[in-house]
């Protein structure tokens, strides 16, 4: 075989990168990718945040700014949260359980290409004749149809929602058919690491969350071609139904999977075994089936659902995020904590996330709901959630997982510098947030009054996006220096407890040379504890003879 | 005069003055409270777990307990009780705000939302209120009366909201929502409502103002708009 492959000419080489199906060339290109629009799409929000620093700001027109955040909240869910999962499980996924590859990898790689190639087509709206999308990421009916939204620019992006989701749903099959068939001898079920747990429940929620949403995508792109879908009594909301079937799951497809690679970070910097595995996982897969039953508390202002269902079944999650939260604190409780970056990021994620689920459980409480929804308070909700919670989490991931990825270390200094202005630009970006939308400011303007008085809270927003935006360049740097300066990570820089640490970083073609036993869901953790009883002995008898 | 008796003192109808405003301020007090409460436990354990055990002598081993079974069922049976309360305490209170949500036989007004206007009228006077994407209208009411909104759209979903009263309806083409909001303080307010379901170009200017009068005062406007 290797002969073949240094006989292949230089093109056939390219065709060959093209069209790779090793997980973790899959994974590494879905993670680069997903950054690439994590940036473009933030470039977006800067535009935006700088319209919204004065009032009637003139940077852009109402077009251009109904555009950005179509574009930005479009780009960030399916072509930056959803393919930066996907990126952390085929990469992870397949080490962590001691497989050699995925399943089903030539899928996974046409799931590639399809979200790649989705992302692509949705931007091309920026160069047709009427700009690119701008009914916002929920394109409700009839606002997303031909006569209120005409051009090509909506046609594109709903064309490239629908690669993209279908492109997720082939590799969430994917990554959750490694888990059932591909693990190692020893991995049952209950031995898999808690970020492949996560990985479990965000692909059954990929599986059952995205067939609705490519459904209701192709009924729209028909209605605006055709009519006649959501032209019939209560089309619209049945529009929103089935849109927000899936957009709810969404969220914690895009967060769960985060939540797992804090959960390896604060067990691995805290010295120990992750606290109440069992409740742990029960809590994802009660987390992951109730997720299917709260998507109308996105609709109580309507009159069309029953509210006090919604209500509860919303406030009910309190109990599961909470387990997540006991067991965090207490792997934490009498460990031994190195405050590395990736901890510090892990340690942000739990803070900045509580907001977020805070703030989640006072808009499921009808009487508060009608009040900020559609407003900026769910705004800076939403963005607790997603920015301080899975983004904080992607960090915790890249800074734990980087020297594995790429046998080199990132920089700590800078990575720690990188982590205070993350946490400062969060928090001055999306907290005024709340104040404004309880103040009455709505979502989706591109302008408001000057007589309002929320000039200063929307500045200091604006600065805080800066801030952000300067944060996300210092970490490129890092990448950059950090790979240039060729610090050897070594295989296991972190006294990492699962399976991807007992092999070289990079891990060879196949993942691993040999495997060590597997009794939990720490099997390097295992054999460490293992070694330090037997040294424990041998001291002890070494002791005993002496006298 | 004639026509405030015409529409009669709406309270008598629904017994009560609708009023979602203080729904909300009650569980917004009870609910910010624990979440403060919350938030700061959680802050100040995770600040001292770090700062003690960060300090660990080296040769200290970390805890070796990897679970908790009757803790944990404690702390669940904990937190399925303040879920109870949440919910019990956010039912008790929309039961007073969903009192809204219905019709009476007091003043009605009929309200239109439109790309990219509000248009306000009041059908059992023939009188209307007319906004345009360049000018608000003004949403003309009596103080401390029922005020039964009728609410439609005539195009795309918006959503009609004064964020005064704490209260929003989304408003659908094809479709009238009802319901029922008091406006206790008297005095004109530009730009109190907005649209806040996005609807397309003009969304951000979608507002009204909003003028709550003493019935009286109500009363003469609505005759001088019936004689113009």
């Amino acid at each position: 075989m290797s002969s073949v492959t240094i006989t292949l000419s230089p093109r056939r080489g390219l065709l060959a990168f093209v069209g790779s199906t090793e997980h973790k060339v899959l994974g590494a290109r879905l993670c680069i990718m997903a950054f690439g629009w994590f940036a473009l799409a933030g470039t977006l929000a800067l535009v935006m945040r700088t319209q919204l620093a004065t009032p009637h700001g003139a940077l852009v027109g109402h077009m251009g700014y109904n555009e950005l955040f179509t574009m930005h909240g479009s780009t960030m869910i399916y072509l930056f949260a959803m393919p930066m999962v996907l990126a952390l499980g085929a990469y992870m996924v397949p080490l962590q359980i001691g497989a050699a590859d995925l399943a089903w990898s030539r899928v996974a790689l046409i799931g590639f290409w399809m979200i790649l190639g989705g992302g692509l087509i949705m931007w091309t709206g920026w160069f047709t004749v009427n700009g690119a999308a701008s009914a916002g990421w929920y394109a409700y009916d009839p606002l997303s149809d031909r006569v209120n939204t005409p051009g090509n620019g909506e046609d594109f992006w709903i064309i490239g929602v629908l690669l993209a989701a279908f492109g997720a749903f082939l590799i969430a099959a994917c990554i959750l058919a490694t888990i059932v068939r591909k693990r190692a001898p020893g991995m049952s079920m209950l031995r898999l690491p808690t970020f492949t747990w996560t990985m479990v429940v965000t692909c059954l929620m990929v599986l059952t969350a995205f067939p609705p949403l490519i459904v209701a995508m192709a009924l729209l792109e028909i209605q605006r071609a055709h009519g006649g879908i959501y032209t019939v009594p209560n089309g619209p909301f049945a529009y929103q139904q089935l849109f927000w079937f899936f957009g709810h799951p969404v969220v914690y497809i895009i967060f769960f999977p985060f939540l797992g690679a804090v959960s390896e970070v604060i067990a691995t910097f805290s010295g120990r075994r992750w606290f109440g595995y069992r409740p742990f996982v029960f809590s994802l897969l009660f987390f992951a089936a109730m997720s299917m039953s709260v998507w109308g508390h996105h609709l109580l202002t309507t009159g069309g659902v029953p509210t006090r269902f919604f209500a509860l079944t919303s406030t009910a999650l309190l109990i599961p995020a909470g387990v997540e939260y006991f067991d965090s604190l207490a792997t934490m409780w009498r460990g031994r904590i190195r405050l590395t970056v990736a901890m510090l990021f892990a340690i942000g994620f739990l803070l900045m996330f509580l907001v977020g689920g805070l703030s989640g459980i006072w808009i499921a409480s009808p009487p508060l709901n009608y009040e900020a929804n559609g407003s900026y308070f769910i705004v800076a909700h939403f963005h607790y959630t997603l920015f301080g919670g899975s983004v904080f989490g992607m960090f915790a991931a890249v800074y734990y997982w980087f020297p594995k990825v790429t046998g080199r270390l990132l920089d700590e200094g800078l990575g720690r510098v990188h982590f205070v202005l993350t946490l400062i630009g969060v928090n001055l970006t999306f907290l005024p947030m709340f104040v404004l939308g309880a103040d009455g400011m709505p979502r989706r303007v591109a302008d408001y009054p000057a007589s309002s008085g929320w000039q200063t809270l929307n500045d200091v927003a604006t600065a805080g996006s800066y801030i952000l935006a300067l944060s996300v360049a210092l970490f490129l740097v890092n990448v950059v220096l950090s790979l240039r300066r060729n610090i050897a990570a070594g295989p296991d820089p972190w006294l990492g407890q699962t399976l991807e640490w007992a092999t070289t970083s990079p891990p060879p073609r196949h993942n691993f040379v040999s495997l060590p036993a597997i009794r939990s869901f720490a099997p390097l953790l295992d054999e460490r504890d293992q070694a330090a009883g037997q040294r424990a002995a041998t001291a002890g008898a070494s002791e005993l003879s002496g006298r | 005069m004639k026509l405030i008796t015409l529409a009669g003192p709406p309270s008598r109808s629904l017994g009560v003055i609708v009023d979602t405003q203080r729904q909300y301020g009650q569980v917004a007090t009870v609910y910010g409270a624990i979440a403060i409460a919350v938030l700061i436990l959680v802050l100040v354990l995770t600040v001292v777990i770090v700062v003690r055990d960060r300090a660990r002598v080296a040769g200290e081993a970390p805890s070796r307990v990897h679970d908790a079974p009757r803790l944990e069922a404690v702390y669940v049976t904990a937190l399925t009780g303040i879920a109870a309360f949440l919910v019990i305490f956010t039912f008790i209170h929309e039961n007073k705000s969903d009192a809204a949500l219905t019709t009476h036989s007091g003043l009605v007004v009929q309200v239109t939302a439109a790309k990219w206007h509000w248009s306000f009228s009041y059908p059992r006077y023939g009188v209307s209120e007319l906004g345009t994407d360049s000018s608000p209208p003004t949403l003309y009411v009596p103080q401390d009366q029922n005020v039964d909104f009728r609410l439609t759209s005539i195009d795309v979903i918006h959503a009609f909201w004064i964020p005064l009263t704490d209260f929003k309806r989304a408003a659908y083409p094809g479709y009238t929502q009802n319901f029922v909001l008091s406006f206790n303080k008297p005095g004109f307010v530009r730009n109190a409502g907005v649209c806040a379901e996005f609807c397309g170009l003009l969304h951000a200017e979608m507002r009204f103002n909003l003028d709550v009068m003493s019935p009286a005062q109500f009363g003469r406007w609505l005759s001088s708009q019936r004689a113009a």
